[in-house]
This record gives C-alpha cells, structure tokens and sequence, in this order.
C-alpha cells in the first residue's frame, strides 16, 4: 500500500523551504549529505537544537557534532485539516512530532513510512533526508520507524 | 518623631500613587464588518474615555501591539494615530499575554512617577478581513531560521497544542471527555453573554464527536475567530478619586516564559503560569483557593487545563480530574472565562486583554446576566505564543 504520507517527504512543489543561512549551513549541508548535524556546548556539552552560534547554556562557544540518527517519538499530532495550506491539506492526514535524539535535543519533524494510526508516543524512528528543492541542494530530516 | 512623620508622609504618597485599573472598553464584536483593526482601536478608546472620565490629553503612556507589521498598526503608529504624547510606549509582542504583561509594567510606569495615566488598546478585524488570517501561508516561501524548524512539516495553530494534549494524556491518562468539559462549561457562560459568538449548549459527546483537526483535538475544542477590540486605562488611586469607576486594585502581576516556538518546549505538560502564577500569588498574599472567578486564556481546552495547573488550582497532571465535575460552570466553585472566552465568544487573534477586562467588570459587579455573585478576588492570565509567554495578574475589589 502506498501511503499518502510516504508523500509527504519526497520533492513537491510547494512545500517551504529552508533559507540556509551562516548559521544553519553546517546542519543543512549535513542533510545533503545524509548525515544529521547538531550543536554541542564547548563548556558543558550539552547538545542544542536549533542551531545558533552561542550556547543556550552558557552563551559561549558551540562545536558541531554528528548525530546518531535514532530517537523516539515524544509526542505527536495526526493533522486532518490545514486549510490555510493547499500544499499541506492536500498530504492530510500527516504526522507533526516531536523527536527526541538520543542526544538529549528535540526537533520537529514528520513521522512517515508507518499509517498515521500507527504512531505513538515513545515509538522508535531513525533519520532519513530527503531534497525539498533541487535548486537549491536543500535536504531536510524526516522520521520513520526503526525496523 | 520627625522620622515617623516622614515615615507616614512617604506612605501616603505612596498610596496616592498606588496604580489601579478604572477604564475598561470593548468595541464590537464578534463580528463588525465595518470596523478597520484601526477602527476597533478607536472605538474601544472612545468607550473607554467616555466611561472611565479619563481625558485623552492626560495619558502620559501608551501600551499597545499590533496584529500587523511595522508602521501598520504597532505601538508607534497607534500613538501618532491617536496623537498620544507619551513618556511611555510599549510594544513587547508576546502574543497572548501582552496586555498582562502591560498592566505589570503599567504598574511600575506609574509607581515611579514616570506616567500618571496609562492607555492600553488594542484592535483586529480577523473575522471581517478576509485578507488576514493568524496562520500566514507557509508555502511557496524560503523560510528563515528559526521558522525553518517547523513551517517545512506542515505544523498547525490546533496542532501545535495538540501535542501539549497528547502528551498530556499520555504521562496522566486525561480524557477527551475531560477537556471537552472545558468547551461545555465555557459554552454555558456563553448563553449568558448576547454578544458571544456560539451560544447553543453543546454535551461532552458533542465535544468528543465533532470532526478531529489535528488529533487528539477537534473542532470543538478550538477558539472561534472573531473581531474584536479593547482598552484598558490604568491611573493612580489618587486621580481615580475624581474618576467614575471603582477602582479595580492589582494585587499581583508576573510574567514567565519557557519558549516561543512549540518544538522549544522543554516540557510540554508544563507552562510559565507554574512560574508567574505562583509569582502573582505570593504578591497578592492570596491563594487560588481564594478566587472567585478566573478568566484563563483559552485558545484551545488544552491551554485551560495547562493554565489551571500552573497558577496552582490543582496539581501537575490533575486538571482533567479538577474540572470533570463542573466547577468551571456557571454557579461553580470557580466560574471560568465568564463571558464564553475565546471558545465561545470573542477571539480575535490575541485574547489576553479581554480576560483582563472580564475580569474587572466581575469585580466591579457590572458582568450582567453572567455576573458571579459577590465577586472579590480574579486572576486573569494570558498565554503567548505556543503555550510560551504566560502572564498573570491577580486583581481585587478591595483596596489591599
């Protein structure tokens, strides 16, 4: 069965797409390239999400760390309605979650590859990329079940 | 004995200056097609002068957020659009709860001596301009950091809360059931409000049943989308002497914030009103078991539950057991957004400052036919943002 929300992650026009800037580069460039980037605190190590160019713990200085790629489903919403978004009404029903690395940092993101019935709070997902503009080379991370 | 005299001179003065809220105004609604966002701003300012005796030339300080962008309707348009000659402006943007968060500030603005009177408006014509919507089109867009962390997955308004809800019923076992009894009881205070938007009774299973917009939450457990304005005047107990309306006192006032963005919540079963509520408490020398009435940001059911949980009114993860026997009906132990609140009857994008104002005609005993009895003590608490900005004001009847 193909599912909708298979969709979801592949290029279609329309959906926004991320302005990569000075400080997102090194976590958008790792996305092209498959792998998942994110920012360490020098002085504590804590990791944060989303990037900025001081540490949220102590405004100093942050390292750019490869991630895993595993997390787990912290919780999560099935949308069934986005009027206000013809390209994203057209994907209902979608998953928007919360993913919590194995790091200790959150991110938002989809969860597809499973019916969204199926998803649950605490469900293990693994990263994958997929290119939201070619002509740009602008690749997000999206979640899916392990296995 | 000079000392003492000093001493007593020095606490006079202060209580002279001691701020107070005595006009407040709303402009039309829920719907007023020929009301410009500028117009529901006026409108609710003539109200306001006209029923507080306040005069437009005494307002010293101004306070006031816009729903557009700069030089549309922000604070220093609204000033120049009123030509108001402050020593004051303020036009901190956070969201839901920055008319609280006026009324704290206010506070201080008046007593250290920088402003006597205080003006606080605000305006929108969501309903009525179809050009407007509070979910600007996310598609066909480059975004920017930190928006590029969330628009490129399709979130929603109703979804982002969906997923305090959802986590929610995960850690506590809340039912549908349970957050629908925020929707029904709001809905009552609504029948008792001829200006509210939605005012049928509706049933739990009405809640429970109506379509899913983005699950665990439906249709039902979402704000309306109206139009709406509002003005608050806030002086010091000495002019409001010479005023027309009983001076509403505020006893406490805080604000906190967790967020902004709902992928940045550190915990999502936990607001700032766990930490400005009890804050306001603590100043007031009151507790939520001594409030009368409560007017509680209510974008969504969920936001009810989170608020009463963090200002205190029951324990973390107890909200759905706290309102599933009706306490927040008309006739409850704790009649809840009395005027049908942004879920039933007025919700124009920004709601804090009109749980604010319900607040203060519950006190002075002018809340008509939804008017709860011998009303002294209220909190009124907005929430900004996603769940992320919560400011709370406690005010009184009484001067404390």
């Amino acid at each position: 069965m193909t599912l909708l929300s298979d969709a979801i992650a592949g290029e279609l026009p329309g959906r926004p797409v991320p302005f990569v800037d000075a400080d997102n580069r090194p976590f958008y460039d790792g996305c092209a390239r498959g792998e998942l980037w994110m920012q360490r605190c020098v002085e504590t190590g804590r990791y944060q999400f989303y990037p900025r160019p001081c540490s949220v713990y102590t405004g100093g200085r942050v390292e750019w760390v490869k991630c895993v790629g595993k997390g787990t489903v912290h919780t999560f919403s099935v949308i069934r309605r986005n009027y206000p978004e013809p390209y994203f009404e057209a994907l209902t029903p979608y998953v928007v979650a919360i993913i919590d690395l194995g790091e200790g940092v959150r991110m938002m993101s989809n969860v597809t590859g499973c019916t969204p019935e199926e998803v649950k709070i605490g469900m293990k997902v693994e990263v994958y990329f997929s290119c939201v503009s070619e002509a740009q080379r602008v690749f997000l991370p999206f979640w899916r079940p392990v296995g | 004995m000079v000392r003492a005299t000093e001493f007593g001179k020095e606490m006079r003065m202060r209580a002279d200056r001691m701020p107070v809220i005595v006009g407040v105004a709303l402009s039309d609604y829920p719907k007023a097609p020929n009301l410009t966002s500028h117009g529901h701003h006026a409108q609710a300012l003539q109200r306001v002068l006209e029923e507080s005796g306040v005069r437009l030339e005494d307002v010293d300080g101004y306070m006031s957020v816009g729903t557009g962008g700069m030089n549309v309707d922000d604070v220093a348009t609204m000033a120049e659009y009123f030509r108001i000659k402050h020593r004051w402006a303020e036009g901190s943007q956070i969201g839901g709860a920055a008319y609280q968060g006026f009324v704290d500030h206010a506070k201080t603005v008046i007593e250290s001596g920088i402003c006597d009177t205080v003006l606080m408006t605000y305006g929108s014509d969501l309903r009525s301009n179809k050009r407007r919507s509070l979910a600007p089109r996310l598609a066909d867009q480059f975004v920017e950091s930190p928006r590029c962390y969330e628009n490129p997955y399709g979130p929603t308004i109703l979804g982002n809360y969906a997923l305090a809800a959802q986590r929610h019923m995960h850690e506590f076992g809340t039912t549908l059931e349970q957050l629908a009894e925020i929707a029904v009881s709001t809905r009552l205070h609504a029948a008792n409000n001829p200006f509210a938007l939605n005012r049928e009774p509706i049933t739990i299973a009405d809640v429970v049943n109506a379509p899913r917009v983005a699950d665990p939450l439906g249709k039902l457990d979402a704000c309306v989308v109206t139009d709406g304005g509002a003005a608050v005047i806030m002086t010091t107990l000495e002019r409001a002497r010479d005023l027309r309306q009983k001076p509403i006192y505020l006893l406490g006032s805080a604000t906190a914030q967790t967020h902004w963005s709902i992928n940045q919540m550190p915990d999502y079963t936990t607001t700032a009103a766990a930490v400005s509520g009890p804050a306001a408490f603590a100043q007031a020398g009151v507790t939520p078991a001594d409030i009368d009435t409560a007017q509680l940001y209510d974008s969504f059911t969920i936001t009810v539950m989170l608020l009463l949980e963090g200002l205190g009114f029951c324990r973390r993860g107890e909200g759905g057991a706290f309102v599933r026997d009706g306490k927040l009906r008309p006739g409850g132990r704790l009649p809840t957004n009395t005027d049908g609140g942004g879920l039933s009857a007025c919700h124009p994008g920004m709601r804090g400052v009109f749980t604010l104002i319900e607040a203060v005609l519950q006190l002075r005993g002018q809340a008509g036919a939804r008017q709860v009895p011998d009303a002294k003590l209220a909190v009124a608490c907005g929430s900004g943002g996603i769940l992320s900005c919560i400011s709370t004001l406690i005010l009184g009847k009484e001067q404390p």
